[in-house]
């Protein structure tokens, strides 16, 4: 059972939400439709939206907000679908939401490494984030680097720790580190280590 | 059956789309009425702002016409408080040309002494408010500097030598002394400093130093400085001494007079020049005040070769206007005493009629005047239709007035120099050969 998962009765929102603790910006639901179509076709994809029981049958807006537990109600859905794990796609999606990102904020790519990126979620990405919408709920980090590794600790009101996951492994891809992510904990709270591979040193 | 599947997948898709779009519009919608509304907030607020600002304006507005008020008040003061010392200033002189006793003499000595420093008072603080008030405007004529710090240490020599204390002029270079200037205002901080080293300094000597460095094209590093062996002053009070009511010994018990106020208006008379004020000094050993300036230099302006004080004012023909009985007749006396030829009115008209019937080389005329002011009276005479007979006699505004736009205002009346209340006979002597020269007799 996952944390998302029982109760939400999400037949009765109302399209796009104010932003909240429960909205998420509209962007991450659209990108997360793409990916499902461009990966597993439309026919799941239209599935996956009935069985899901989202409302409008996931007629998203990225400009938008909207209930996280949609997202989490579409994953879990697509998961019995594909015969995954929701935490596996959580994880997949995340690094597919880094590259689209990256491609839209092209600023991502002016970071001198992967490890500078991540380091600067909290004094960097975040108040960007911020600036443009003022009343988005984000996750909080607190982050230790020493030389090989990053230590982050994430906290959310959301429990979507494997999509952070896959956000910082898209990152490591994006910049081709080689690194290794281990997970302590999970959902709302969770320590993230990362650690650079032997090959990938030089790069720091 | 596979394609109508297809079919309605398509459509669903393209329903899913259309709804996007749609949500997508009434957010934009939404956004756009809430940056409408942003902007009605923003409009009330700037209103608000520029109220508040037009109530900051106004505020200011009533503060500097308090301030303006306050300065006309203390103008009007110094006016009335001018006419009754010009009037002690004169009988004073006066009386020191009557044969007098050595005790008597001395008397006379200290009114003097008590009638300058009572000026110095008014004036002192005439300053302080105008340099409040931002009302303080700097001329730049060129000025001999030398005969500005030689002309101080004169005035002060007398002081010195009663007290045995070597006063001395140290002039160190070739240079030009003429820099563009304003010449009152450097008056007043050279003799500042130097009053203040008279009065601190019982033995000893006091140098005076002027030096004048040629620097940048066109310009001249001066100095002024001022080194005695007085008192001296403590390291503590260095920076004190330079504020306004500040002297070293503020107890009841000290002996030498001042308000305070002379040293923090030089200063910033000398920042107002982009000089400066500095001080080095040692207890017991003395102290040196020097007045620096990086001024430009000026040419010497042709024909205003010394005015030979001792020029002769015999027979010169003067109409005395004034309506204060008193100050007519010292003005009166001490013009005979010059040689002058002296007739007398007690107010404007008067002085007119006169003048419709008499030929004179010089009016005295009083500012203000009841029945007509002195601008009035300048302005008959030099009226070509008007009866007077010589209508380009040399005019003396002889004034109490000492606020600058007054003191134009008379110049532009047609008075040809200003001379203000209370002066003593040299001054007076010094004025009239002034102007007669530069307007001539007839």
């Amino acid at each position: 059972m996952f944390p998302w998962r029982g109760g939400l009765g999400l037949g009765a929102s109302q399209g796009p939400c104010q932003a909240d603790a429960l909205g998420m910006k509209g962007v991450v639901f659209v990108e997360l439709l793409d990916m499902c179509e461009e990966r597993y076709g439309l026919e799941v994809l239209d599935a996956v939206l009935q069985a899901s029981g989202v409302e409008h049958l996931g007629a998203y807006t990225s400009v938008g907000s909207y209930d996280w537990r949609e997202l989490a109600a579409i994953v879990d859905a697509l998961a019995a679908q594909v015969g995954e794990t929701p935490e596996a796609l959580m994880r997949a999606y995340g690094q597919h939401l880094f590259s689209v990102l990256a491609r839209s904020y092209p600023q991502i790519s002016e970071a001198a490494s992967a490890f500078d990126l991540l380091e600067n979620v909290e004094s960097y990405i975040h108040p960007e984030v911020r600036r443009l919408y003022p009343d988005a709920e984000l996750p909080h980090f607190d982050i230790v680097r020493s030389d090989d590794q990053i230590v982050m600790h994430y906290q959310s009101q959301r429990p979507l720790a494997d999509f952070a996951r896959g956000l910082i492994e898209g990152c490591l891809l994006h910049f081709a580190m080689a690194a290794d992510v281990e997970m302590e904990g999970g959902g709302r709270d969770c320590r993230f280590v990362v650690s650079c591979r032997q090959e990938s040193r030089a790069k720091f | 059956m596979a394609d109508s599947g297809q079919s309605e997948l398509w459509q669903r898709k393209a329903e899913r789309e259309r709804r996007g779009r749609v949500a997508a519009e009434r957010l934009s919608e939404r956004l756009s009425e809430e940056l409408r509304l942003s902007r009605c907030v923003l409009a009330a607020r700037t209103r608000e702002l520029e109220q508040r600002l037009a109530i900051a304006e106004a505020g200011m507005a009533d503060a500097e016409s308090r301030s303006k008020a306050k300065m006309r008040l203390l103008a009007n003061i110094s006016h009335e408080v001018r006419t009754p010392l010009n009037g002690l200033v004169g009988t004073l002189e006066l009386l020191r040309e009557t044969p007098l006793l050595a005790e008597q003499q001395r008397l006379v000595d200290a009114v003097m002494s008590c009638v300058d420093s009572l000026l110095d008072l008014i004036n002192s603080v005439l300053d302080t408010s105008r340099m409040d008030a931002g009302q303080i405007k700097l001329a730049s004529d060129p000025c001999n500097l030398r005969q500005i710090v030689e002309g101080s240490v004169e005035m002060f020599d007398a002081m010195c030598q009663a007290k045995n204390v070597r006063l001395e002029f140290v002039g160190i270079s070739d240079q030009s002394p003429w820099i563009l200037g304003d010449e009152v205002r450097i008056k007043q901080i050279v003799n500042n400093l130097v009053s203040n080293a008279a009065k601190f300094t019982d033995s000893g000597t006091i140098d005076v130093r002027l030096s004048l460095q040629a620097m940048a094209i066109g310009h001249i590093a001066v100095t002024v400085s001022v080194s005695d062996t007085g008192v001296g002053i403590p390291q503590a009070d260095q920076e004190r001494i330079f504020e306004e009511f500040e002297q070293v010994d503020t107890s009841s018990a000290r002996i030498v007079g001042g308000t305070g106020l002379g040293l923090s208006i030089a200063r910033q008379l000398a920042r107002m020049m982009g000089g400066d004020i500095t001080l080095q000094s040692e207890v017991g050993r003395g102290s040196t005040f020097a007045f620096a300036l990086l001024a430009r230099e000026a040419e010497p302006p042709e024909g205003m070769a010394a005015v030979d004080p001792a020029a002769s004012l015999e027979n010169l023909r003067v109409l005395v206007v004034d309506d204060n009985a008193q100050n007519r007749m010292i003005a009166s006396r001490m013009l005979a005493a010059m040689g002058c030829r002296v007739a007398s009115a007690e107010h404007g008209l008067r002085a007119l009629e006169i003048m419709e019937s008499g030929v004179f080389d010089l009016v005295l005329l009083d500012g203000q005047m009841p029945v007509m002011p002195g601008d009035q009276v300048a302005q008959v005479i030099r009226d070509p239709k008007s009866a007077v007979r010589n209508h380009d006699v040399a005019i003396l505004c002889v004034t109490a007035d000492v606020v600058s736009e007054r003191l134009q205002h008379y110049l532009a009346s047609g008075m040809d120099a200003v001379l203000t209340k209370p002066f003593r006979k040299s001054g007076l002597r010094q004025a009239v050969v002034d102007v007669v020269r530069r307007v001539g007799r007839p």
